[in-house]
């Protein structure tokens, strides 16, 4: 005991360091309150914010899209319920793990129902969309409009769990390509569209592109907003409606139904275009560009091997050839050669000048498309035969400046003005300033003669083609063309242009329509409306052509001339103006006349007859 | 001997014990919306009592003469067992399956541990002189070790605590401890490249949660976001909503308080504070009382133990301590660790029930050593 004694402990030093310990103890907790009040107390609302920020999800409610009408209260545009067929990877037999091994059991269960199934399916899509959600979250893996297709198939897979039937209610086209290049369509927004409106979600339908896109925000309506309580992993647990969705508002366009079918029945699989507007008030009655797609694919979500398809196939059927397609006007420019022939008083329009065989420009010979010529003709039989010389002896006098000028009047190498369309080629109306910038030198005597009568450094679009005859059918009254069949007419500008100066003209397109070597006389055949109008072939083949034997039938295909029709109907007191353009189907008095003709029939043959019941 | 005829039991002990199990019975039904999660820990509970009661009434003769001596080595043996056919989840090793029930022997070593400490110092005197620190620090180490392999870095560090306060308590110089410091402060770098990835990525988002704000930073944005939601009075019963909602990791075991602390508030907090530093000064006051040196050693390695539980785990939950996974007692669910603590507070209850007994006998020694 007494050895130990050193190494004995005390009960007094035990407790000093007891309360050593206690004092670490109190240090300890007084920290623990410190950051608790520091925590709850001071910063207590910003932590509570975080919290509601965890949980609350505003989410817009989508409204229903406003239908659209066509001019006779068609409905062309609508919403229908699509039955889907639907995955929920959390239901799917032993889901789960890495990302790596989600992904191949998914890939696995999703080989297994493409072939149960028999459907197409894009694998990869469907995979990188399932991943990119939660896995209780739903991914669309086929729909239909046909509810008993998916209700059969769903039979078919009824014994696997993680493949389920659902509903979503998506804008539709029952005319499917009809309206393609017209009303466009609607389609999930993209980062931007998302971007720059607060109502449009990620599941948002927004127009996409055409009538669709421009009348976006009055077809779409206002978005409800609602409060979603979601859980920490991303469940909803309860929602809280804050406002209700206000459907869209419905729209009538101009565009004729009937109209339009008929035309593309007539395109079938040809290549083309024809436009149709109202020549006092600017309205756009038909807008159709052949090829077509069917819209119902972009606005349903199409499989990215059917998309290829489309911007693979050689008819282009994504290009609006009415705003985007430039072809040379060939002979439907004479008309307005002519209005600027009378107009700068290169010509008297009743004296007749002889038309021979070929026309001279130093040692250039050019052409006459009649072999033997047209002799002694005035402005009106300028125009209802198309006589080439004629033209070039304009075009000769008048030079390219000045005719570029007129052209410019009419619209040429400048944008249509088109209420709810914005971007378009402009074409080319040339002039030596032109040809100075793109080739650096001024045109050449016998270049210019080509522009008169439509061909060389010419180029047009459709529209602008249907907007420059309507000039000549209404007096030059530039109304703003629109789909919307319910505003008012505007009025852009007023050529003004003199009946003096028109009148001549107007009886050249009278006749070649309504006098029995017309080259558009094919139209009398197809209605009793009394139509006016030019044709127009434009050279698809080299400009060598011209001095070689040009037969349609041992030309392929894609080299053979466009047809072309301008025009407008009635005569004696307008209603429409219209071009037609059939990409290589030949000479302007065959397909395109005869469209014409069709059209005229359709648009106001029936119009008078129901006028005559009446 | 009149002792033998008594029933011991404690009521500063026993009271708000009782109340902070109905608090964390509160909290696991609101967090778990489990019933059958409620009954397991109302059973846990009662048996806790039932064990805590039964140890009081046992005479510390007893717990010192011969569980003291042999509670650890038959420990050391389990954890053993626990590496070579212990139970595997979690990626942890920690649990031993005895075929009619499954233990976790870790927990009971950070009893066993002190109990033979003291008993050792108690028996051969101060902890001095460099053979005699070796042996103590090889009683502390290994059983750590054994349960850093694991691995559970957690629980480790509790029993190496649970033995080292009882150096420290029992005199250890001051000299020594400084020096020890400056010794881990060099070890550190080592002990570093030991630890495991996750371990370290606490450790580091401890100092920043925003470094791994998905990852395991997330649970502790979460779960100060939940205390801060509390506010001063709190949500309200099941009404606290990164509790129901589920945004709160673990939320009726580690992260329970985390729960508490959204639904009752800073309010809450206090009441809870105040019912841990009642036990806290209780088990001082009987340390004060005993005059039993292996008792008082025990006692007050009891007392800081506890404490530090508490501290850890609300400081983890609040981010001012890494979260290195310790339950909060009394409060979380779990059955192992419930039966430790109540056996910890049996036997400082038994120490303080005899201590009239105690006292004769220091009388009695004090005398003879006169």
């Amino acid at each position: 005991m007494i050895k130990k004694k050193n190494n004995e402990i005390h009960l007094h030093q035990i407790e000093k360091r007891t309360n050593v310990i206690l004092g670490i103890v109190f240090i300890l907790f007084s920290i623990l309150l410190i950051n608790y009040f520091k925590i709850q107390i001071i910063n207590g609302t910003e932590n509570a914010d975080k919290a509601y920020n965890n949980t609350v999800r505003k989410v817009t409610m989508e409204p229903l899209r406003g239908l659209i009408y066509d001019r006779n209260n068609n409905v062309i545009a609508d919403n229908i319920i699509q039955f889907d067929l639907n995955i929920r990877p959390e239901n799917i037999e032993n889901y789960g793990g890495l990302r790596d091994i989600r992904k191949e059991k998914l890939i696995k269960f999703l080989i297994e129902i493409e072939s149960i199934l028999k459907i197409d399916m894009d694998i990869e899509n469907i995979v990188k969309r399932a991943l990119s959600k939660q896995s209780f979250q739903k991914t669309k893996i086929y729909s239909s409009f046909d509810s008993d297709e998916v209700g059969h198939l769903i039979n078919l897979v009824e014994h696997k769990e993680g493949i389920e039937m659902g509903t979503s209610i998506v804008r539709h086209y029952q005319y499917e390509d009809l309206f393609f290049h017209s009303l466009g369509y609607v389609g999930k927004p993209n980062k931007k569209e998302l971007d720059e409106s607060e109502f449009i979600t990620r599941n948002s339908m927004v127009g996409k592109a055409g009538i669709e896109k421009y009348y976006d925000e009055y077809l779409h309506g206002e978005s409800g907003l609602k409060d979603i309580i979601i859980n920490a992993s991303g469940r909803v647990k309860s929602e809280d409606i804050k406002k209700m969705p206000v459907s869209g508002k419905d729209l009538q366009v101009s565009l004729d139904l009937d109209l339009q079918a008929l035309i593309k029945n007539k395109f079938k699989d040809k290549k083309g275009v024809a436009v149709v507007l109202d020549v006092n008030t600017g309205d756009i009655i038909a807008y159709y560009s052949a090829p077509s797609v069917n819209a119902n694919k972009f606005s349903k979500g199409m499989s990215s091997k059917d998309y290829v398809n489309i911007l693979n196939n050689p008819g282009s059927p994504l290009l609006n050839r009415i705003t985007h397609g430039l072809y040379p006007p060939a002979s439907t420019i004479k008309p307005f050669i002519a209005v600027g022939a009378i107009m700068g008083d290169y010509i008297d329009p009743n004296e007749e000048i002889f038309s021979a065989a070929t026309y001279r420009v130093g040692d250039q010979i050019f052409k006459e498309w009649q072999n033997w010529g047209h002799g002694d003709i005035d402005m009106r039989r300028s125009l209802s035969r198309s006589s080439n010389y004629y033209y070039y002896d304009l075009g000769y006098q008048m030079g390219v400046d000045y005719m570029h000028d007129l052209l410019s009047v009419f619209g040429f190498g400048e944008k249509t003005p088109i209420l709810e369309v914005d971007g378009m080629k402009t074409g080319i109306n040339p002039s030596n300033e032109w040809k100075i910038k793109t080739y650096g030198e001024r045109f050449y005597k016998g270049e210019e003669i080509m522009i008169s009568i439509g061909s060389g450094n010419i180029s047009a679009s459709p529209i602008q083609m249907a907007n420059a005859i309507k000039l000549i059918a209404n007096g030059g009254k530039q109304y703003e063309l629109k789909f919307n069949y319910k505003k008012d007419k505007r009025l852009v500008k007023d050529l003004n242009l003199n009946e003096d100066w028109l009148n001549p003209v107007r009886g050249g397109l009278y006749d070649t329509v309504n006098t029995k070597d017309g080259t558009g006389r094919v139209i009398r055949k197809k209605t009793d409306v009394i139509v006016a109008g030019k044709t127009g072939t434009a050279q698809v083949f080299s400009s060598k052509a011209l001095e070689e034997e040009y037969e349609e039938e041992n030309i392929a295909e894609k080299l053979r001339n466009h047809s072309l029709f301008v025009g407008y109907a009635p005569y004696d007191a307008p209603e429409i103006a219209f071009v037609v353009v059939g990409e290589n189907q030949g000479g302007g008095s065959g397909f395109a006349a005869e469209l014409s003709g069709e059209i005229v029939e359709k648009y106001l043959g029936i119009q008078k007859e129901k006028g005559e019941q009446h | 001997m009149k002792s033998l005829f008594k029933v011991n039991y404690d009521l500063y002990i026993y009271i708000p014990v009782f109340i902070l199990c109905l608090l964390g019975v509160l909290v696991i039904y609101s967090a778990s919306g489990s019933s059958a999660i409620v009954d397991s820990q109302i059973n846990k509970i009662f048996l806790g009592f039932l064990v805590m009661f039964i140890i009081n009434n046992i005479s510390p003769d007893f717990i010192q003469s011969f569980v003291s001596r042999y509670a650890y080595w038959i420990n050391v043996i389990l954890l053993l067992a626990v590496i070579l056919v212990g139970t595997n989840a979690m990626g942890a090793t920690r649990w031993l399956n005895l075929g009619f029930m499954t233990i976790q022997p870790s927990e009971l070593m950070k009893i066993s541990l002190p109990l033979l400490i003291s008993y050792l110092i108690f028996k051969n005197n101060k902890p001095s002189g460099f053979k005699n620190i070796l042996k103590y620090g090889f009683l502390v180490f290994m059983p750590t070790l054994l349960v850093f392999v694991q691995p559970d870095l957690g629980t480790a560090i509790i029993i190496a605590l649970s033995g080292l306060i009882i150096l420290f308590n029992a005199g250890i110089s001051y000299t020594f401890i400084f020096s020890m410091f400056a010794v881990m402060s060099f070890m550190f770098p080592v002990l570093w490249v030991l630890l495991m990835d996750y371990q370290k990525q606490r450790i580091l988002t401890m100092f920043d949660p925003e470094i791994d704000k998905l990852g395991s930073g997330y649970h502790i944005i979460q779960s100060k976001i939940a205390i801060g939601n509390g506010g001063f009075s709190g949500k309200g019963f099941l009404d606290g909503t990164q509790t129901q909602l589920g945004f709160i990791p673990e939320q009726h075991t580690d992260f329970i308080f985390s729960a508490f602390s959204e639904e009752y508030g800073f309010l809450g907090v206090l009441i809870v504070f105040a019912l841990y530093l009642t036990i806290i000064l209780r088990l001082y006051f009987i340390s004060k009382k005993i005059n039993n040196i292996y008792q008082k050693l025990v006692t007050n390695s009891i007392l800081f133990i506890f404490s530090f539980y508490v501290f850890v785990n609300m400081g983890m939950i609040s981010g001012i301590v890494p979260v290195v996974g310790v339950p909060l007692p009394f409060f979380s669910y779990g059955g192992t660790f419930m039966l430790t603590q109540m056996i910890c507070f049996g036997i400082v209850c038994s120490f303080y029930s005899n201590l009239d007994l105690n006292y004769k006998k220091r009388k009695y020694k004090k005398a003879l050593t006169r």
